[in-house]
């Protein structure tokens, strides 16, 4: 403080509890937060083959009766598309500034035909420099998830679209999934999951078809991070 | 000085490398928002000067409330909240929206407002009246909101790999523009009061801290009511202003509260002066912020002659005053009860 002559008696005790409990807030609460396992535990039994139904990812996607994803109510509300539910959950988020990657269609349902809906898709790879190919879009987003035994861990989700100079008539686009512990200080991949598709084959699907491919690519991640869930545990 | 100073160096230290993925982001839209948050920042300053119209705070304790509101309390509320938000954790999971509703108002109450109470002490000579504990309060709220402001849209811009910036201009746009002065600024300029009025009122030390308790838990609650999932679905619509009309509220009954206080300190401080220099029935209209816009309203009336005879009169029996409160040299307070009685 920059007045040294007008200060009050109080001031060597005031001094201290503020400094007592400016270092017990950044040493002692860490300390104590040091000791709380927030490890994810996962049992392994029973895995399942299949993605739970929208009905059921409406309260709770269950993985193997292990894993329990609750899901926000901004997901009831229709925000997302039928079939990209999904996904769109995975990547949606107000405040991690998701980028929208590959699978990202919250935004994509006004769009009418599958060219405008390609277009809009590759618009999204790299932010604004998509007609000239910049190489990598990611997006990634933390979710806390509940296991079935009460304790909590966070996945990371994490998408990007890849459109290189080196192959500009395939898009990549992929997905990974990982658990963190609460610090943060490492992960464990869950999937890691990359597909390719040509610019040209999409641009022929009608919207009907690109939905469809949309769906069985939502299936197929599911189908694997249940599978892949198991192996963590293991 | 050791305290503040050790803790607003290690906040300075961190907050650096937050200010330089703001800058290296290079987005003008993000700067000006950054701009604009510090533009109203130096907006409610001028206002609470304004209102604080008895003894304007040196501009060096100012500073200091700001930068430890910004930098030493932003600082280690960063690591308070991470841990005890994993300490409760397991009560109150965040899926249900009031982990961070429980855990930021208790940390980062407590931590801005020890601003205030370093001041107090430090500075014990500029502090007259609950006012001063109402300034300083919102100093060090608005150090702290403009840090997380600045430390929430680097965030944002780090989560999405510094290619996408609308979640960053979003974030920012929403905390600049609908909840800027209601917020950290509000909550911690009401526990301010708190503690000036224990330092400087004339009552039980039972009142003193009933009153001072009281005003920190209003500050904590009305925290945790912004931050609670009640809003969460307005999203980034205007109507986001809601959640902080109760803090504004609040604010607003304790500036009257305060007022009242002014006044009081004022009459007293009156009654050194001569007889007919200050007179008891002029002092609501010197100090009371809705007295001084009627008189001056009632001003725009007056001949212009008699309109700056006024003016000057009421400068100068506030400068008297000040003079008498913070306890200046005789031929100084001698100087201006003469120009008051020139100007009557």
């Amino acid at each position: 403080m920059p007045v040294e002559d007008n200060k009050s008696k109080a001031l060597p005790i005031v001094a201290i509890a503020v400094a007592a409990v400016m270092a017990f807030a950044l040493f002692g609460l860490p300390y104590f937060a040091a000791g709380v396992d927030t490890s994810a535990k996962i049992d392994t039994t029973t895995p399942v083959s299949s993605p739970a139904s929208s009905e059921e990812q409406v309260e709770c996607q269950r993985v193997g009766e292990t894993l329990c994803i609750y899901l926000e109510d901004k997901w009831k509300q229709g925000n997302v598309g039928t079939g990209f539910a999904n996904w769109s959950y995975a990547f949606s988020s107000n405040s991690t500034g998701v980028l929208g990657a590959g699978l990202y269609l919250q935004d994509l349902a006004p769009i009418v035909s599958t060219k405008e809906a390609l277009d809009w898709w590759i618009g999204q790879c790299a932010g604004y420099k998509c007609t000239e190919f910049e190489p990598v879009a990611t997006s990634t987003t933390t979710k806390t998830v509940t296991l079935h035994d009460g304790t909590q861990a966070i996945t990371l989700f994490t998408g990007y679209t890849v459109k290189s100079d080196e192959s500009p008539d395939t898009i990549q686009f992929g997905q990974s999934v990982a658990l963190l512990p609460q610090t943060q200080n490492a992960s464990v991949t869950i999937l890691d999951l990359t597909f390719g598709a040509s610019v040209e084959q999409l641009s022929a699907l009608t919207e009907a078809e690109l939905e469809q491919f949309y769906t069985d690519i939502d299936k197929y991640f599911w189908t694997l991070i249940n599978e892949r869930l198991a192996v963590v545990g293991s | 000085m050791w305290v503040w100073g050790g803790f607003c160096f290690l906040g300075a230290a961190d907050f650096l490398d937050v200010i330089k993925i703001s800058v290296a982001s290079g987005q003008t839209f993000g700067m000006a928002a950054i701009a604009v948050s510090l533009f109203l920042g130096i907006s409610v300053v001028w206002l609470l000067r304004w209102l604080d119209v008895l003894d304007q705070e040196p501009l060096g304790n100012v500073v200091a409330v700001v930068l430890w509101g910004g930098l030493a309390a932003g600082y280690v509320a960063g690591y308070a909240n991470e841990s005890l938000g994993i300490l409760i954790g397991s009560v109150v999971t965040e899926s249900s929206g009031w982990l961070w509703a429980i855990v930021a108002p208790i940390n980062e109450e407590l931590l801005k407002v020890m601003g205030v109470a370093l001041i107090i002490v430090a500075c014990r000579k500029d502090i007259h009246g609950v006012m001063d504990g109402v300034f300083y309060g919102a100093m060090a709220g608005l150090g702290f909101e403009v840090a997380e402001n600045i430390y929430y849209y680097a965030n944002a811009l780090q989560a999405a790999g510094g290619t996408e910036i609308n979640a960053g201009i979003d974030i920012l746009a929403l905390r600049t523009y609908y909840a800027f002065a209601s917020s950290h600024m509000a909550f911690t300029a009401i526990a301010g009061a708190g503690l000036a009025y224990a330092a400087t009122a004339s009552v039980t030390s039972t009142r003193k801290v009933i009153v001072a308790t009281g005003l920190m838990l209003t500050a904590g609650a009305l925290h945790s009511f912004w931050n609670s999932p009640i809003f969460q679905e307005l999203g980034e619509s205007p109507l986001y202003i809601l959640r902080g009309v109760p803090a504004l509220l609040v604010l607003l009954m304790v500036l009257m509260w305060v007022s009242k206080h002014e006044v009081a300190l004022a009459i007293s401080v009156a009654k050194k002066l001569p007889k007919d220099l200050v007179l008891k029935d002029e002092i609501p209209g010197l100090v009371n912020p809705l007295r001084r816009i009627v008189a001056a309203i009632k001003r725009t009336r007056m001949p212009a002659r008699e309109r700056k005879r006024q003016i000057q009169l009421r400068d100068a029996q506030l400068a008297a005053l000040r003079a008498v409160m913070l306890g200046y040299e005789k031929k100084i307070i001698d100087a201006r009860i003469k120009a008051v009685r020139v100007y009557r």
